[in-house]
């Protein structure tokens, strides 16, 4: 048998859903008190999953790396959440959200699962609504929506420029709701280290504690890791500081594969580095696009004025500006989807255009939409983003055009899952960013947030509840086992090595290194030589780590540095696995441009015949390599095309 | 009391908003009255209308509930900021900058600085009339049938020099009302048993103002007092959920001249007196 | 540009604390408030000194983990800006920046900078919610809102519950914490019907927690990094009464 099987039921696309809810087992409530379910992460995924399935009347525990489960990294997320809500009689439907979702992730999604994402996206805004979530509302009091990359419909529902937010606050009154009731217990501050497994399924977790240093257990009878992205591993980017991959990781080497690592969007839309010793990228909401319009320089001379500082943006006459994205993709113009308007800025950077003192960085600019709505209408649309700019870069946006550069944003790949969001290690689930399953090579706007929340409100709360119904009778776990005292000590020893390294420089020194080779070597455009580069250097630094690292401090307290430490070191691994599927997939899709794969214009190159699947690597051990499974992507219902945003 | 402390801090606030609002009510009735004073017919406006206030009976009636609201309002602003004070058990090193409404941040000490003026006023004026403090004293002249005649026969240039009338002018060479009595004299001239005499709030005011010590302590608590009110009036309608973009200006600016009118109006009656009388 | 800082060094929540000094230079303007710190920390690695613990997560201003006060004003001298996306030209080189915790009875210590902010979380559980089962619900355009409730509801949900308002409060009041979730409830039809059991409940355990009580100085206004306004707290006080009587 296949490894990966994806359990998709049989059956009309549009009915699979329908014909799964009605076919799946249940739980009875008498039996739903006997089942603790556990979740790492508290936020869009983590918190809906946690308070639906507490009001189901399962025990849920859940955990949070922070003081409160209100602080998870989707609370960033500012542009808006889709759905096919078709409120603006724009021709948007379940399916042309579908259509758009696989077409944006340049078909290497699997249909199954974007289609019931798309079906319940409906549900989420009425979930929403009824939590008290501020969506913006036009003047007749009815829910307003805008239009983002990769979309010719306006279905994007938004609260100002915070409706992750906002989304995440209604999650986390629900979850707060439970918490009160006594159906979920919250621990906060915790680290999750690693799983327990017992008899090939998970069945408990160790964490630690981050105000005291101690190692704790807790078990259960399913798993949910909910733990975002690992965007990190790149050091700059615009992922919270405590975003780590450290949960993915440890699913991975407890027998979890994990699938199409080499999948990172790079967003194009952030604010430009500007110094070494910059800890994190700010992103600018995409639905700036909506009114922003990007451009560079005509003419290399001008780009090279002002990059010397002699002439400012706004110099520059009409004619003598070149608006790229408009000029190459007339169709959707500023809103071509994410990994092509990055590109785009790579490739007028690379070719000298570039508008800062680093050479990195493109105009968004508003002037035309402040001459064609007001100042008073933008500043209502993005009043608190242009604050936000202004506050970091000192510049006023109202007056002198933004910059903008491309920033490691979001990883579609993620833990491999099946239709019920079951990974391949059993009792093992992953939600939201951490699971691979729904946004192909490429995400759309506004879809991380759709997907977090169906995956929590809508998704599992069906299908946990299949696969507990088969456990109903193995009692509650006890924490005693041999297993769970094998796994503490391998944790503990862990984190005594680091500290017997008593080298010389610090996790973020390192950090620092491996994300310029990440940058450098698994960026936005790759070849086979950087590749190979990037993965003889991470194997260079990470024996570099594990002789020279240095730790402070002790384990039995507070200890950020040891935090650190512990999830460099697991980037450091993932890095290379990310390195690695990316040399396998000799192609250029989405988020992962193989420069040698690329048309005469510069597009990417798919190779449907080759790669139209899910890459999904199993660990075989600490110097084996890792196997590289297959689930092959079949599109019955949709005609798999070159993706076109230019007419 | 403990169910008073177990009631919720917003309760409490707002008790003590309406308890503010009814004292800063009698605060103007009070520098209305004393207004009275600067009028230049001897102190009897002032004293019809202290007169009044000291013997009708429906006035008795508020005594009684603007005595036990100081001492609410008091009680529960006590209350209130030792729970602020614990909220708060290690202090900063750097005193906190944050912008804050004027005399918002010293309401307590405002407060302690009112009830010391408070505690002061009582002992001059309050305690005179209660018996407890000696202050000047008026004897109204049909009341003297009910004095000692031994001892008015005694001290009979005494008496006749408290009821002549100063103003050489006037028809009637004797006054009505003898006033500005010392507790000395009364006692003397009308014999200790004599109970028909009225504290001279008038000459007992002339007297404080004309202390330049006391005219002093009297402004600057007084000043005290505004800065309370320059906070409290605002906070009051704050509290009791009067507020909005629209009215929040409004209530402030009122706020500000409530305050400013009732500083000047206490104080233009303490420096007329001293100037005039 | 060059700083003497002064930060609060505590080893853990029952230590005695003390001032350290320490010293920063060639820091860029252009850097944030925490980079420096990150650049401090990393000097004090070298040394084998154990670096200061600060809270911060997501760097862009809208997490609330961030906290710190500093000379005096809780997220520094900047007006609407959380610490992380406070900037060092807000200050002048050779200055001496004293960084504190929070400080409140109801937000404990628990290492150096980092305090306990759980108190929140709590009084969120109290009643800060709109009870909503995953399911029966109804079309999110059954109930049109005006734009206005609307509007004034985002504004207050706008709160990223760092806790400045506590912070720079002269008395560790968490009104307008409360008051933000109380006033952005009240103000859509959905939350009308658990308005009145939601506000008390919350004020019950913010009082409970041992948050001081609200003296209208407006502190907490002229520090909130999201311009919450005090007019929630009126707002609060409305809806309190509204529930009492």
């Amino acid at each position: 048998m296949n490894k990966l099987d994806s359990k998709v039921p049989s059956g009309p696309l549009a009915e699979k859903w329908t014909k799964y809810k009605a076919e799946q087992h249940l739980v009875n409530p008498a039996n739903k008190r006997k089942l603790d379910v556990i979740v790492v992460g508290t936020g869009l995924a983590g918190a809906s999953a946690a308070a639906s399935l507490g009001a189901m009347g399962f025990n849920v525990k859940i955990f949070c790396i922070s003081d409160s489960p209100r602080r998870a990294h989707s609370i960033a997320a500012q542009g808006g959440i889709n759905a096919a809500k078709n409120y603006q009689n724009d021709g948007d439907s379940v399916y042309r959200l579908f259509y758009d979702t696989i077409k944006g992730g340049d078909y290497r999604a699997r249909e199954a699962n974007v289609y019931r994402l798309a079906e319940v996206s409906n549900n989420i805004i009425d979930q929403c609504v009824a939590q008290g979530v501020p969506f913006a509302r036009d003047y007749a009091g009815y829910l307003d929506n805008r239009s983002f990359g990769g979309a010719q419909v306006s279905r994007t529902f938004y609260a100002k420029g915070q409706t992750g937010q906002q989304l995440l606050l209604g999650a986390y009154g629900a979850l707060s709701a439970e918490i009160a009731k006594g159906s979920v217990k919250l621990y906060a501050r915790r680290e999750m280290m690693d799983i327990v497994v017992k008899d090939g399924h998970a069945c408990g977790i160790i964490c630690r504690n981050l105000v005291n240093g101690q190692l704790e257990r807790y078990s259960g009878h399913a798993v949910l890791l909910c733990t975002g992205g690992y965007g990190n591993v790149y050091f700059l980017s615009t992922n919270a500081m405590n975003s780590n991959g450290g949960a993915a990781w440890k699913a991975y080497k407890k027998g979890a594969c994990f699938a199409n690592p080499c999948f990172t969007q790079i967003h194009p839309t952030c604010i430009p580095v500007h110094g070494d010793y910059q800890s994190k990228l700010t992103l600018m909401s995409e639905s700036l696009r909506n009114d922003g319009r990007i451009w560079v320089p005509k003419e290399k001379s001008d780009a090279e004025r002002l990059r010397r500082g002699e002439i400012k943006a706004n110099d520059i006459p009409e004619e003598k500006r070149d608006y790229y994205l408009e000029r190459r993709y007339p169709a959707f113009g500023n809103l071509v989807p994410r990994d092509v308007a990055s590109r785009a800025a790579k490739e007028r950077c690379d070719a000298g255009y570039g508008v800062n003192e680093t050479g990195l960085a493109v105009f968004l600019d508003f002037k035309s939409a402040i001459e064609r709505l007001g100042k008073k209408k933008i500043e209502e649309r993005y009043g608190n983003l242009f604050q936000m700019y202004q506050k970091i870069t000192d510049q006023n946006p109202y007056e002198t055009p933004m910059m903008i550069y491309p920033a490691v944003h979001y990883t579609m790949g993620g833990l491999w899952v099946d239709y019920e969001l079951q990974t391949t290690l059993p009792g093992l689930f992953a939600l939201g960013e951490a699971n691979f399953s729904d946004h192909g090579a490429n995400r759309l706007g506004a879809s991380a947030l759709m997907q977090g929340l169906s995956d929590g409100y809508f998704v599992i709360p069906y299908t946990l509840q299949n696969f507990l119904s088969s456990h109903i009778s193995d009692g509650p776990v006890p924490t005693d086992l041999p297993e769970f005292d094998q796994t503490e000590k391998d944790v503990r020893e862990r984190i005594d090595s680091l500290f017997a390294i008593k080298g010389n420089e610090s996790p973020d020194s390192i950090h620092k290194r491996l994300g310029h080779i990440m940058w450098e070597g698994v960026g936005m455009g790759r070849t086979k030589k950087s590749l190979e580069w990037a993965i003889e250097e991470i194997k260079k630094l990470r024996a570099e780590f594990w002789k020279n690292l240095k730790v402070v401090g002790s384990a039995d307290e507070m200890n950020p540095e040891l935090e650190k430490a512990l999830r460099l070191a697991d980037f450091l691994e993932l890095g290379e696995l990310m390195a690695k599927d990316a040399l396998c997939r000799e192609e250029s899709c989405g988020g992962h441009f193989r420069e040698e794969y690329q048309t005469e214009d510069g597009e990417a190159k798919r190779d449907d015949e080759h790669f139209m699947h899910v890459a999904a690597w199993e660990y075989k051990g600490e110097d084996a390599e890792p196997e590289r499974h297959i689930e092959p992507l079949e599109y019955e219902n949709i005609k798999v095309a070159t993706r076109n945003y230019k007419n | 009391m403990s169910k008073f402390l177990k009631m919720a801090s917003v309760t409490q606030k707002i008790t003590l908003a309406l308890l503010g609002i009814f004292l800063m009510l009698f605060l103007l009735l009070h520098a209305g009255i004393n207004l009275c004073m600067l009028r230049s017919d001897g102190g009897e406006w002032y004293r019809a209308a202290a007169h009044f206030m000291g013997t009708n009976y429906i006035v008795k009636v508020f005594e009684v509930i603007l005595f036990a609201t100081f001492i609410l309002h008091i009680l529960i602003a006590l209350v209130l900021q030792i729970q602020n004070w614990r909220a708060r058990p290690t202090r900063y090193k750097v005193t906190n900058k944050s912008k804050t409404h004027t005399g918002s941040k010293f309401m307590i000490y405002t407060g302690i600085l009112v009830f010391i003026f408070l505690c002061l006023h009582m002992m001059n004026f309050y305690f005179v009339k209660l018996g407890w403090a000696e202050g000047k004293y008026m004897v109204e002249a049909a009341d003297i049938r009910y004095a000692d005649p031994a001892s008015m026969q005694q001290h009979q240039d005494k008496l006749l020099a408290m009821f002549s009338n100063p103003d050489s002018l006037a028809v009637n060479p004797l006054k009505p009302v003898a006033d500005n009595i010392t507790k000395a004299d009364l006692e003397t001239v009308f014999g200790t048993g004599f109970t028909y005499y009225e504290p001279d709030f008038y000459n007992i005011a002339k007297e404080l103002f004309n202390n330049p010590v006391y005219l002093v302590i009297y402004l600057l608590l007084i000043l005290a007092l505004g800065i309370h009110l320059v906070h409290a009036f605002p906070s009051a309608f704050h509290t009791l959920g009067m507020n909005g973009p629209r009215v929040d200006k409004p209530v402030k600016c009122i706020g500000a001249l409530y305050a400013v009118v009732v500083v000047l109006m206490f104080w233009s009656v303490a420096v007329g007196m001293n100037l005039l009388y | 540009m060059d700083f003497t800082l002064k930060v609060w060094r505590q080893e853990g929540p029952k230590a005695k604390g003390r001032f350290e000094t320490y010293k920063v230079s060639n820091i860029s303007p252009d850097c944030s408030f925490l980079e420096m710190l990150d650049i401090l920390n990393e000097s004090l690695v070298a040394q084998g000194v154990e670096p200061v613990c600060f809270d911060h997560d997501c760097r862009e201003g809208i997490c609330g983990m961030c906290s710190l006060y500093i000379n005096g004003h809780p997220h520094g001298p900047d007006s609407q800006v959380t610490t992380c996306q406070l900037h060092m030209r807000k200050f002048t080189s050779g200055e001496t920046i004293y960084i504190e915790p929070w400080r409140s009875a109801a937000f404990p210590v628990i290492k150096d900078l980092v305090v306990d902010r759980q108190a929140f979380d709590k009084i969120i559980q109290a009643g800060g919610f709109i009870s909503a089962t995953t399911g029966g619900v109804p079309d999110g355009n059954a109930i049109p809102i005006p734009k206005k409730d609307a509007d004034t509801a985002m504004d207050a949900a706008a709160c990223i519950g760092c806790g400045a308002c506590v912070a720079a409060c002269k008395n560790a009041s968490a009104m307008l914490f409360v008051s933000a979730k109380v006033s952005h409830l009240a103000h859509l039809p959905q939350g009308r019907v658990e308005a009145a059991e939601r506000v008390k409940k919350m004020i019950a355990k913010m009082d409970e927690l041992g948050f001081g009580n609200c003296t209208n100085t407006g502190a907490c206004e002229a520090e909130c990094p999201k311009g919450i306004k005090i007019l929630h707290i009126a707002k609060l006080n409305r809806e309190f009464l509204k529930a009492k009587f």
